[in-house]
């Protein structure tokens, strides 16, 4: 079909114009709703993805703040150990040997951390189970339970670290540069690889989280797993390493017989020093120097080795230590013996960095440890009648303090003349003789080089404190045996139906009767009669009936008479009075204790444990003894007996209990309980190792708060092998007492170790602060509190102010090989050490134990006095002079502290920050942040060897050598 | 003629239609905007990550140069035997920590109470920190961008008491805004909070005792009362009175910073000073200043004086006139606690309030002890966190 005509005529182009122009029109708008749209729909895009940015954001927020927190925990992981790292464990405690994990059996003995390998692994491991602790508190804190949340996200960690192995800590060692170096004089041979020095320097501590995001709205989660990871800023492991660096230096190392640069330092420095006194004295006579090698220089070389060791390995020295160098300068020139002065002027440099306390301060030095341990062991025993025997005790072993509670224990308190040789023509001796007593405590005359106090156990007399327990306990165990309750009925009556009647107002009279005749006696129990020596088991009951029968003559009254009055008309009858007693004895035999299983089973108990063997314990024997003695006896005399008036009465009978029965075999010398005591103190005895272990690390207890150290620790392990000296398994079978004697030597058991542990508790701090209190006159125990308010509040910043660093700045370089990364720093360090300068101190005191901090010098002149005349020939007398002096040296610092003063990086609220502190100091240690448990120990700096200085002079002149004919093999005496 | 102009008109109103989408920006200035709230998330997060690795100051700064200056020591000159003393003791050097912990710990130094720093000597902090902080700003945002960072370490909610830092000007009406938590370090208030929660967990068997009588008697106005006593005696506590622990004395938070603080300087600051520099001097025995020995202890002593009894009040505390530094500290402890009491009196009681009466509106879903416990847990902890600050980061375009 086709159009016949256009539909438009178009003779002015009027509509290709206007259609064009709508078409226009049209298009435009279309075009700017579909660019509006276009636009809206990218914004939108844009906008989409900036809710996905933000989402992914919150989580980088949270992953960096976790790394954050790995940090602090991670510091303070490393401040921790950092203020007591653990040098050496038997790994006796669950925690320990977690720590360990196996490293133990590295080198040394296979069963302890006892080398630098081993010890830094348990370090290494606690730090990671502290830091898990640590981190574990923050992120309950900031990102669990919802309580952060941002955007409308809530940000949580899914789970808490459960164990210490998630937490990775990873070494990052660096490249040290000393400023002063001489490496042939430092021990590092681990540290050197490929003539470079590597030093481990940071630990970076990572961990695996899971983080769910949770949008608030929708309740939508997402689940993240994160690996958060943070370089630990603290340089504790290069303080470590360096440290060991510097006590192999000391010390040396085994198998490497150049390694004690100490001996190599001292050697070569005394060898000049001999050698030029040798020629001094040879050119100017035996007067000028009397003693070629002489202990006193000896120990100023040792302390200048020492110091100059400490500058190589840290470029760093302790300033008081370098002090004190300068001040006993005098120790040089060798015969000066000690130097007076200069120990004043130590105690007053030392008091500087302490504490400001008035006069009185002066009696807290007795608390010091410099010495003062053996004047105080002096002076308790020259004048014992000063000391308590509380003060004694504090001494006293763990052992001996259970036998204490045991016996009662007289003690020899050994006193001495003045003299370190007894003699007997002193005063003293001729006043007091051997032996005297003197406020009622016992002194003998004793060799006080080697005892300071014995004690004489008397073991054939038990504490009456004891005796008086074992009875209580007994009591307790052998509670109420038996009871018997009894009740009589009576019921009365006259044979043939008689009774007494009224006849017209008056009463029959009864005038005479016999006395009571036992008819009949019978059994009307419902259960059978036990036999008489057979024990009834539980409730027990029998009902007896007792007839009894009497003839009474009754006057009756006439029944014709109207008046009773009238006797004639009475007359007289006679009847028989019947009664029945039923009688009702209830007998419970025994109620145990309810923590005893069955006190009537016999049971064989005891054997294994120090009891005999076989012994039958229950108390059936008591109550085979009670049941016919009491029961059997109250039954006869009740059933034969019309004593009890009354139609109805009751009474109950007792017996059979621990209080009436001795039970032998448990009570007295030889009796199970305190063999059982005894044992217990065999046990603490056989622990002594234990026990001693803390002992030797507080020795003397020199100050108080080593004293309560000591103690706790005591109590801590005590209070460990509890269970092992309560044997309650052997005692008890699933929470009940097996007898009531297993029940009765178990309390005492538990009494007994309850009471030492007591006595462990108990901190003499008390009495020893009253005596200081008391030297420190008016207001002592005011001017105390302030010190040790101030001690406790300010001693670690004063610590840490006190270390302050005297050397070079060291330079640190990472290299990144793989990465291309790297960095450079700088370290410098602070030294802390006391002594400060090695004095004279023995190595153990006057019990044999070992001191936190010793010094030893022993040389001996070979040759004498003369020395010996070398290859004699014709024209001179010989060619040279020789001497030789093999010189011993032993010493010990109490503490060594160093402090990393370029990188001040813990928190300190009050400074701002304070340096990572890695310390060495006699004491236990313990895992207080996360098990509560001991770990083991750490220890000072300490170095021990022998040496040999020789003098050659030239011929012609003798003597060359020790004119001191007394000191020819020269000890150290004490300072 | 017509029709040319109707076309004209046409093409006009098209291009009226046209004109104002193709002069839109909605996408650019979506994509722009997009982009600075990027660039505000990644600064923040840069200050979060990045590192600072030698980064320095000096404690007690701005005592160390009062003094010098009194004395007449020239504190800039570096080669000087004062500057390297002081330094050496004083100075305190952090490597490699996140610029996030150096703000995170220089909020926890500071112990701002009602505004007024009781930590005076680490401003010198501050003023280091700030000065580090705003040359990286700065440095990673241009010239083009203005920043406002703010950071806030309350621990309790509410209560004006810890520590914060401002770097840059206020900002505009128009902003992008980036925040996030900061975990605070462990310091002695983690050990205070761990005694405050047990001192919670005490007060909840009170209340615990209470909720037994009410599941007994369902009398409301008797448990109201027994649990407003309770979470207003815990919050007094907490805040301004201390409480007892096994039979010890714990100090409110106030008390504890207060007490951690001056107890320090008394104690602790003028024996270090003294001592610390005594032994220099003795040592080295050229430490000489216009009196041979400089005793910062005395000096310190009056610093605090003055300002403790220049506090406004204070004279109801303490006489003034006779006060010795010890009666000025524990007034100054008084004074401290009292202020913040008068200050929070009002808001407190309206916060226990709120929370009894939160407790009460859900008592009916309240099946035991158990949840009763878990709800006054979460008013806790959601209102004292003493290991989280908050940091906000604000940056905005330069205009003209």
């Amino acid at each position: 079909m086709t159009w016949s005509k256009p539909l438009f005529r178009n003779t002015q182009a009027h509509i290709p114009f206007s259609v064009i122009g709508v078409f226009l029109i049209l298009g435009s708008s279309f075009t700017a709703v579909y660019v509006t749209k276009l636009e809206q729909d990218t914004s939108q895009g844009i906008a989409s993805t900036l809710d996905i940015t933000k989402a992914e954001q919150l989580l980088r927020y949270a992953e960096a703040d976790i790394a954050r927190m790995v940090n602090y925990a991670g510091m303070y992981a490393l401040k921790h150990v950092g203020e007591s790292p653990l040098l050496y464990s038997n790994l006796s405690s669950a925690a320990a040997k977690d720590y360990a994990d196996g490293s133990e059996s590295l080198e040394n003995n296979p069963t302890h951390i006892d080398s630098e390998v081993e010890a830094n692994i348990f370090n290494m491991n606690w730090a990671r189970n502290i830091t898990r602790v640590k981190l574990n508190e923050y992120l309950e804190t900031n990102l669990m339970y919802n309580r952060c949340i941002r955007e409308g996200f809530a940000i949580n960690v899914k789970s808490f670290i459960g164990e210490w192995r998630e937490i990775t800590f990873t070494e990052i060692p660096m490249e040290l540069t000393r400023a002063v170096s001489l490496d042939c004089m430092v021990t590092e041979p681990d540290n050197m690889q490929d003539d470079h020095l590597i030093y481990p320097t940071y630990w970076q501590a990572g961990v695996e989280l899971t983080i769910v995001l949770t949008e608030l709205s929708s309740g939508e989660s997402w689940e993240f797993t994160i690996h958060p990871h943070a370089l630990i800023t603290s340089r504790l492991p290069l303080l470590m390493a360096l440290t060991y660096t510097y006590q192999d230096t000391l010390g040396g190392v085994e198998g490497d017989f150049f390694g004690n640069k100490l001996q190599i330092l001292v050697t070569l420095i005394s060898q000049i020093y001999t050698e030029a006194r040798s020629l001094v004295q040879w050119a100017s006579g035996p007067t000028k120097v009397k003693n070629i090698v002489d202990n006193t220089w000896l120990k100023y070389v040792v302390n200048a080795g020492v110091t100059a060791e400490q500058f190589l390995v840290f470029n760093s020295v302790d300033p008081l230590a370098l002090i004190d160098l300068i001040v006993h300068a005098k120790d040089l020139a060798g015969d000066s013996g000690p130097v007076g002065d200069t120990k004043d002027k130590q105690d007053l440099l030392q008091s500087g960095v302490s504490f400001l306390l008035d006069a009185g301060e002066d009696v807290l030095k007795t608390l010091e440890k410099d010495g003062i341990a053996r004047d105080n062991a002096s002076d308790m025993i020259t004048n014992p009648q000063n000391y308590t025997d509380e003060t004694t005790m504090m001494q006293a072993s763990i052992g001996n303090l259970s036998e204490d509670l045991l016996y009662d224990v007289d003690y020899i308190y050994y006193y001495h003349n003045g003299t370190t040789v007894v003699t007997k023509d002193e005063d003293f001796y001729y006043t007091y003789g051997y032996d005297f007593t003197s406020g009622g405590k016992h002194y003998v005359l004793g060799d006080l080089d080697h005892q300071v106090f014995d004690r004489l156990p008397d073991y054939g007399t038990i504490n009456q404190d004891v005796i008086d327990q074992v009875e209580v306990a007994l009591q307790e165990a052998y509670v109420g045996a038996g009871q018997t309750d009894v009740a009589r009925t009576i019921h009365s009556w006259y044979d043939e139906g008689w009774s007494p009647g009224v006849h017209h107002g008056v009463a029959d009279k009864l005038l005479s009767s016999t006395d009571w005749t036992l008819r009949d006696c019978y059994n009307i129990s419902e259960n059978p009669l036990a036999a008489d020596d057979v024990l009834p088991v539980g409730s027990y009951v029998e009902q007896w009936v007792v007839l009894w029968d009497r003839t009474e003559t009754w006057e009756i009254c006439d029944h014709y008479n109207n008046t009773c009055r009238c006797c004639n008309e009475s007359h007289i009858e006679h009847h028989t009075s019947l009664q029945e007693h039923t009688i009702h004895f209830d007998v419970s035999l025994l109620y145990p204790p309810a923590d005893v299983a069955d006190i009537f089973v016999e049971k064989e108990v005891f054997g294994n444990a120090p009891h005999p063997e076989n012994q039958i314990d229950n108390n059936l024997a008591v109550l085979r003894s009670a049941y016919p003695a009491v029961f059997v006896s109250i039954r006869e005399t009740v059933l034969e007996s019309r004593s009890m008036e009354g139609l109805v009465d009751e009474t109950s009978y007792q017996y059979g209990d621990g209080q009436d029965y001795a039970i032998e075999w448990l009570q007295g010398i030889d009796g199970c309980v305190l063999e059982a005591l005894n044992n217990i103190t065999s046990l603490i005895k056989a622990d002594g190792e234990l026990y001693g272990n803390i002992s030797t690390q507080f020795q003397d207890y020199a100050r108080i708060e080593d004293m309560e150290k000591g103690r706790i620790a005591l109590l801590e392990n005590f209070t460990a092998r509890r269970s092992a000296y309560l044997l309650q398994d052997h005692y008890l079978t699933e929470g009940f007492y097996d007898s009531a004697g297993a029940k009765t030597v178990c309390v005492m058991r538990q009494w007994f170790v309850d009471h030492i542990q007591e006595a462990l508790s108990t901190s003499p701090t008390d009495d020893v602060t009253d005596e200081i209190a008391d030297h420190l006159g008016a207001d002592g125990h005011a001017k105390l509190k302030d010190y040790d308010k101030m001690q406790a509040q300010y001693g670690d910043v004063l610590g840490s102010l006190g270390s302050i660093q005297f050397g070079l700045a060291m330079q640190l370089n990472r290299e990144d090989s793989e990465e291309g990364l790297g960095w450079s720093e700088e370290v410098a360090l602070a030294v802390d050490q006391y002594p400060n300068y090695l004095l004279f101190h023995p190595k153990v005191n006057e019990t044999g134990v070992e001191q936190p901090w010793y010094f030893n010098v022993k040389n001996i002149c070979l040759f004498g006095p003369t020395g010996l005349p070398l290859l004699p020939i014709g024209v001179i007398p010989w060619a040279a002079t020789i001497n030789v002096w093999p010189i011993e040296i032993e010493g010990a610092y109490e503490r060594f502290k160093l402090v990393d003063t370029l990188d001040e990086t813990h928190v300190n609220p009050l400074f701002g920050h304070s340096g990572q502190i890695y310390q060495r100091e006699a004491s236990p240690v313990k895992d207080k942040i996360c098990s509560g448990q001991l770990l083991g120990f750490t220890k000072g700096i300490s170095f021990n060897f022998w040496t040999l200085n020789i003098g050659i002079v030239p011929p012609s002149k003798l003597p060359i050598g020790d004119q001191n004919i007394h000191e020819i093999i020269e000890y150290s005496d004490n300072e | 003629m017509y029709d040319a102009v109707l076309f004209l008109v046409m093409v006009s109103l098209s291009g009226v239609v046209l004109l104002p989408v193709l002069q839109s920006n909605i996408a650019t200035d979506t994509s722009v905007d997009c982009h600075r709230e990027e660039l505000v998330d990644e600064t923040l997060l840069m200050l979060m990550t990045a590192r600072d690795d030698d980064f320095g100051y000096l404690f007690a700064g701005s005592q160390v140069d009062a003094l010098a200056r009194i004395i007449g020591i020239n504190i800039s000159d570096e080669e000087s035997l004062f500057y390297a003393i002081t330094h050496t003791l004083l100075g305190n050097e952090q490597k490699h920590k996140t610029y996030a912990d150096l703000c995170a710990e220089n909020l926890a130094s500071q112990m701002k109470v009602f505004g007024y720093r009781l930590n005076i000597f680490t401003e010198d902090y501050d003023i280091q920190l700030l000065e580090e902080m705003t040359a990286l700003l700065q440095a990673h945002l241009g010239d083009k961008y203005r920043f406002n960072l703010s950071l806030r370490w309350h621990p309790v909610v509410g209560v004006p008491f810890g520590g914060n830092l401002n770097l840059g000007p206020h900002p505009p009406d128009f902003t992008y805004v980036a925040s996030t938590y900061l975990s605070m370090p462990n310091t002695f208030f983690s050990v205070w909070w761990n005694a405050a929660e047990q001192f919670i967990d005490v007060q909840l068997s009170v209340l615990g005792q209470a909720w037994s009588n009410f599941t007994l008697n369902r009398n409301i106005t008797v448990f109201r009362s027994a649990l407003e006593a309770c979470i207003a005696s815990t919050i007094t506590g907490i805040l301004f009175d201390g409480f007892d622990l096994a039979g010890t004395h714990i100090n409110s938070v106030l008390e504890t910073s207060v007490e951690y603080v001056f107890g320090k300087i008394q104690g602790a600051i003028e024996s270090a000073f003294s001592d610390a520099l005594a032994m220099v001097r003795d040592s080295l025995g050229v430490f000489d200043s216009v009196e041979g020995y400089i005793d910062l202890s005395d000096g310190l002593t009056t610093f605090l004086l003055e300002n403790i009894t220049a506090l406004p009040g204070i004279d109801a505390i303490i006489n003034i006139s006779s006060v010795d530094i010890n009666g000025a500290l524990e007034g100054l402890k008084c004074y401290v606690v009292n202020e913040a009491r008068a200050f929070l009196s009002d808001n407190l009681d309206d916060a226990i309030s709120q929370v009894v009466n939160r407790l009460l509106a859900i008592i009916e879903d309240i099946v035991g002890i158990e949840d009763m416990e878990e709800e006054v847990w979460e008013f806790f902890t959601q209102h004292i966190n003493i290991l989280r600050a908050e940091c906000t980061l604000t940056i905005w375009e330069v205009r003209g």
